[in-house]
């Protein structure tokens, strides 16, 4: 069931407004049945509480590792006053930029830089890779 | 003119402005980029007018059935049917505020809701709170620690998370689709 008009309207005013230069940010889909635990973890079929990643990524075999060791592919998690927000995919790593692909809330996908978000997601603090 | 609060005049039209932000556009697309429940009601309580909402009806038992009367007005608006319901965030944020103030009433605006098409984080409260009627786990709903009520004590227990055949059954809860 796609969002109300309005709430698209407002939703991506909201994005347009999280970055100075919002040409930085490009949205690859839009979509409501996943949110951005549900993009990873349920390959965009539906929602998952990002409350629950702990027990996820261990379940799934995925091993914490640190922002200097990450690569394509690999997660981040963004945490806002001690708690977790918000998931991506590291989709590009590169000496001088990150870039991620992620589900903004019922919104839309975005490819973003790693530090550049909806300001409620809060900062990229944990990192994971299922790499073997 | 300044609004008193004490008023029942003043407190009437506060109430109205209460009312009128909690079900603005504005205020669901802000909790609609929460990516789970505890995120989604930490966007709400990051809004003034839904943390001063939920503080006067807290405070005057009165209040609760004004809110709950707003969740019965909501839930007959009609709303397109090609979309989700525009005021499914409004009925959340009401359900939980009478579930910190009078869990009797939450217990009825759950049972609203139920009858609510096209809502997903207004059912997902309320299908709780169906849930919980008639055990004792709303009667706590007016000690200091709320959050633990919405998110823990709403969790499933750890012995069912254990099992991983379970758990899919949790992490795949779809969002009703067509």
């Amino acid at each position: 069931m796609r969002l109300h008009p309005d709430l698209l309207a407002e939703g991506e005013k909201i994005i347009r407004g999280a970055v100075d230069d919002d040409d930085i940010l490009h949205v690859r889909s839009r979509d409501n049945v996943y949110n951005c635990a549900g993009m990873i973890f349920s390959a965009r079929r539906t929602q998952i509480d990002i409350e629950d990643f702990e027990w996820i990524v261990e379940d799934d075999g995925y091993r914490e590792l640190s922002e200097a060791d990450i690569s394509y592919g690999d997660l981040v998690f963004y945490y806002k006053e001690e708690k977790p927000k918000h998931v991506g995919v590291i989709v590009k790593r590169q000496t001088e930029e990150t870039w991620v692909l992620s589900q903004w809330g019922s919104y839309c996908e975005i490819l973003h830089p790693l530090r550049v978000t909806y300001e409620a997601y809060g900062e990229p603090r944990r990192f994971f890779t299922d790499r073997k | 003119m300044s609004r008193d609060a004490s008023s029942p005049i003043g407190s009437e039209k506060m109430l109205d402005d209460y009312f009128f932000s909690v079900e603005d556009v504005a205020f669901a697309a802000r909790a609609n980029f929460a990516g789970g429940a505890r995120a989604f009601y930490d966007a709400m309580d990051a809004d003034e007018c839904y943390a001063a909402l939920s503080r006067r009806v807290r405070l005057n038992d009165g209040l609760a059935k004004l809110v709950y009367e707003r969740v019965v007005a909501l839930s007959k608006v009609s709303s397109d049917p090609d979309y989700e319901n525009p005021l499914d965030v409004a009925l959340a944020a009401y359900l939980r505020i009478l579930l910190y103030s009078s869990p009797a009433l939450a217990i009825n605006a759950a049972r609203v809701i139920a009858d609510t098409p096209r809502i997903w984080w207004a059912e997902h409260l309320a299908s709780k709170v169906r849930a919980r009627a008639g055990s004792d786990i709303l009667e706590f709903s007016r000690e200091p620690n709320v959050e633990a009520m919405t998110s823990r004590q709403f969790s499933l227990p750890d012995s069912f998370l254990a099992n991983r055949a379970s758990t899919q059954l949790i992490r795949l809860q779809a969002k009703p689709n067509g």
